[in-house]
C-alpha cells in the first residue's frame, strides 16, 4: 500500500509543472515548480528560517496544550452528566459557533501585542472542537460497559475512570488531531493579519507583499510539510495510547 | 376544500408574479445605446469621497456610455492583484503596491492620480511623555510592514533628524493599532484614516496627533490598468477619465452631499468622515515629474531594506506612468 502514498503528491507536483511550463497561469501568482524549490533551499540558506517555523510552532503547541488541558475534562465532564451538558449546550453551540479570527480585536485588547492573543485565538478555536468531541465521546459510549461494571461493585470514580474515559478516549484523540490542525492553521492566520517579527504567517504576508512568489510557495510548501508531520506525529502517539481501536 | 383552493390561489399568484417581473423587458423604440462594461477594482476604504459611487450614482459614467461594476478589497493592492488576475479593467491603488510590483512586473500603467493632500499620521500617547515629534525617540512605534504608512514613518523620523534605528520599530495591522495603543502595548503608529480617529476615540485626551505633511511624504492613489488593455481602449478609458473629471466638479460643488453618498456606501458614519475630510481632496491630474520622484524613493526605501544580494536595479518608473489619454481628455490637468 505505501507504493500509492507518492501518487497524489506525484500528481500535484506534475499538474503544477504542467501549468507553469506551458504558462497557463500568470507567474505572479503561480511561480514555476523549480523557482519555488530553488527559493525553498534559499530561504534555509540565507534567513533565518528556522527562528520563523519555531515561532509558528511554539504559539500552535502552547495553545493546543492550554485548549487540551482545559477541553478535554470539561468534555468528559459535561458528557457524564447529561444535565450539565443540557444546560451548557446553548452555551457550547453558541461559542463554537463564533469565528475565532473575529475575536482578534478583542484578544488584542485582554493580551496586548506579543504571542499572547495569537495563542488565545488558537486556544478559543481548539478548546470547542476538543471539548465537544471529549464529551461525544462520553455520550455515545456503550452504556452495557458500565452497567456490567456497577454490577461487579465499581465505584462511580472507578467507572468513570476506568470505562468511560476508556470508551471516550478515540473520539477525544479525534477531536485533539483536528483540533491540532486548526490550531497552526490559526496561529497562521493570526501572525498574517496581527503582524509579528517571528511566524511562518507573517513570512507569507511578507512575500505576498513584495510579489515574491517563488518564496511564498517556498513557505507555504514549509507550512504543508510542519502540518502533515504535526499530523503523522500525533497519529503515531494516538496509535500507542488508544492502541485498541481498529483492533 | 376551502383551503386547497386558497393555497392554490396563492400559488397563481406566486407564480404569475414572478412570471411578470422575471420576463425581459421590452425596449420598443426607447431602446438606449448599449453601454460599455467596465469592472474596477478598489479599496472600499481610501481615497474617499468615493469618486466612483458617486458617479455610478449620479451617472456621470452612463453619460459617457459606461456601465461600471465596482469590485470592492480592504486594500488597494489586493484591488491591484484583481487587475491583474483579469478580474477588473482598471485598478485604483497607492504607489507603494505598484513599486512593489514593479520589481518583478511592469505590465501596469498609472494614467491618472486622484488625490492632492496627505493621508497617513501618527497617533501617540500623551502618557508616554510624547508631546512633540522629538519625544518620539527611543519610542515603541508600530506601522504595517511594507505599506505607504511604514514609508511614511520612515520619511517623518528622517526629517526629524532620527532614523528607523532611534525608534523601537513593530510590524502590526491597522486593525490591530488602536487596541494596541489603548492597551499600552506600543507608545505610538503611524496609519492612514480611518485607523487615526478609532484610537484617538480610545485614547480620548490621552491622544496627540502628528500629520504627516506633504512636504513630508504625499502619498498618491491612482488609476491603474495593465498597458496592452490601455493601448487597446483609449476610447474606454478617455470616457472613464471624463466620468471621473465630471464628478471630481459634482465633488467640489456639493461637498455635503458627496460626503453622504460616501458615507452610505463605505458604511461608515457621516461624523468619523467629517473628522478628516480635509486631509486630502479629490484632483483627477497626473504629475509625472513628482510621481517618479515619490516611486524612486519607495524603490530606493524597499531595496535598502533587502539584503545586498536581494537588491534589484530600479526599472524606469516613467514607462509606468501614462498620460496619453488624459492629454486627450484635459491637457490643462497634466505636468
Amino acid at each position: 500500500m505505501k507504493k500509492y502514498v507518492l501518487i497524489g503528491p506525484a500528481i500535484v507536483l506534475l499538474l503544477w509543472i504542467f501549468f507553469s511550463v506551458f504558462k497557463l497561469a500568470n507567474p505572479l501568482f503561480l511561480p514555476s515548480f523549480f523557482d519555488a524549490i530553488a527559493s525553498l533551499f534559499n530561504l534555509f540558506r540565507s534567513e533565518n528560517i528556522f527562528s520563523h517555523i519555531w515561532a509558528t510552532l511554539y504559539k500552535t503547541l502552547v495553545g493546543f496544550l492550554i485548549a487540551a488541558v482545559f477541553g478535554i475534562p470539561l468534555g468528559l465532564l459535561v458528557g457524564y452528566y447529561v444535565k450539565l451538558y443540557k444546560s451548557f449546550e446553548v452555551v457550547i453551540d453558541f461559542f463554537r459557533s463564533l469565528p475565532g479570527t473575529a475575536l482578534f480585536p478583542l484578544f488584542l485588547l485582554i493580551f496586548g501585542i506579543g504571542d499572547g492573543a495569537k495563542i488565545a485565538t488558537a486556544v478559543f478555536v481548539s478548546v470547542w472542537i476538543i471539548l465537544i468531541n471529549s464529551a461525544y465521546g462520553v455520550l455515545h459510549s456503550p452504556k452495557l460497559r458500565q452497567k456490567v461494571a456497577t454490577t461487579f461493585g465499581a465505584s462511580k470514580l472507578q467507572i468513570f475512570y476506568d470505562v468511560v474515559i476508556m470508551d471516550a478516549l478515540p473520539q477525544v484523540f479525534i477531536g485533539l488531531r483536528t483540533a491540532l490542525s486548526i490550531s497552526l492553521v490559526v496561529v497562521i492566520v493570526s501572525e498574517m493579519f496581527i503582524g509579528s517579527k517571528f511566524g511562518l504567517g507573517q513570512k507569507i504576508y511578507d512575500f505576498y507583499l513584495t510579489y515574491e512568489t517563488a518564496k511564498l510557495y517556498a513557505i507555504l510548501i514549509i507550512t504543508g510539510l510542519l502540518g502533515y508531520l504535526l499530523n503523522k506525529l500525533f497519529l503515531s502517539i494516538e496509535r500507542k495510547i488508544v492502541h485498541w481501536v481498529g483492533k | 376544500m376551502k383551503n386547497k383552493a386558497l393555497v392554490l390561489i396563492i400559488l397563481v399568484f406566486i407564480v404569475g408574479t414572478i412570471i411578470v417581473y422575471a420576463r425581459p423587458k421590452k425596449q420598443g423604440n426607447n431602446k438606449q445605446p448599449e453601454l460599455i462594461e467596465l469592472t474596477f477594482a478598489e479599496n472600499k476604504i481610501q481615497p474617499f469621497p468615493k469618486v466612483i459611487a458617486i458617479a455610478q450614482q449620479k451617472g456621470f459614467f452612463k453619460d459617457q456610455g459606461l456601465e461600471v461594476k465596482t469590485v470592492s478589497f480592504t486594500s488597494g493592492k489586493e484591488a491591484l492583484n484583481a487587475m491583474l488576475a483579469n478580474g477588473a479593467q482598471i485598478a485604483e491603488v497607492a504607489e507603494t503596491p505598484l513599486v512593489f510590483l514593479g520589481f518583478t512586473d511592469q505590465s501596469v500603467q498609472i494614467f491618472a492620480n486622484i488625490t492632492e493632500g496627505y493621508n497617513n499620521k501618527i497617533l501617540a500617547r500623551k502618557d508616554r511623555g510624547i508631546n512633540s515629534h522629538s519625544d518620539l525617540k527611543g519610542k515603541k512605534i508600530a506601522a504595517p510592514k511594507g505599506t505607504s504608512a511604514e514609508f511614511a514613518l520612515n520619511e517623518f523620523l528622517r526629517v526629524n533628524q532620527m532614523s528607523m534605528k532611534d525608534i523601537e520599530y513593530t510590524n502590526l495591522s491597522p486593525l490591530a493599532m488602536p487596541s494596541a495603543l489603548a492597551k499600552g502595548g506600543i507608545d505610538a503608529y503611524a496609519i492612514w484614516e480611518p485607523h487615526v480617529n478609532t484610537g484617538q476615540k480610545l485614547l480620548g485626551n490621552n491622544a496627540i496627533v502628528f500629520p504627516i505633511e506633504t512636504s513630508v511624504y504625499e502619498n498618491s492613489f491612482n488609476y491603474v490598468a495593465k498597458k496592452d488593455w490601455l493601448n487597446n481602449n483609449s476610447e474606454v478609458v478617455e470616457k472613464f477619465l471624463r466620468a471621473v473629471i465630471n464628478t471630481e466638479t459634482y465633488i467640489t460643488e456639493h461637498p455635503d452631499e458627496s460626503l453622504k453618498i460616501s458615507a452610505d456606501y463605505m458604511g461608515l458614519d457621516e461624523e468619523i468622515l467629517k473628522t478628516f475630510k480635509d486631509d486630502y481632496k479629490i484632483k483627477i491630474r497626473l504629475e509625472t515629474k513628482p510621481l517618479v520622484e515619490l516611486m524612486g524613493r519607495v524603490g530606493t526605501w524597499i531595496n535598502n531594506q533587502k539584503p545586498e544580494a536581494e537588491r534589484k536595479v530600479l526599472p524606469d518608473y516613467r514607462s509606468q506612468i501614462n498620460g496619453t489619454f488624459l492629454k486627450a481628455v484635459d491637457p490643462a490637468r497634466i505636468q
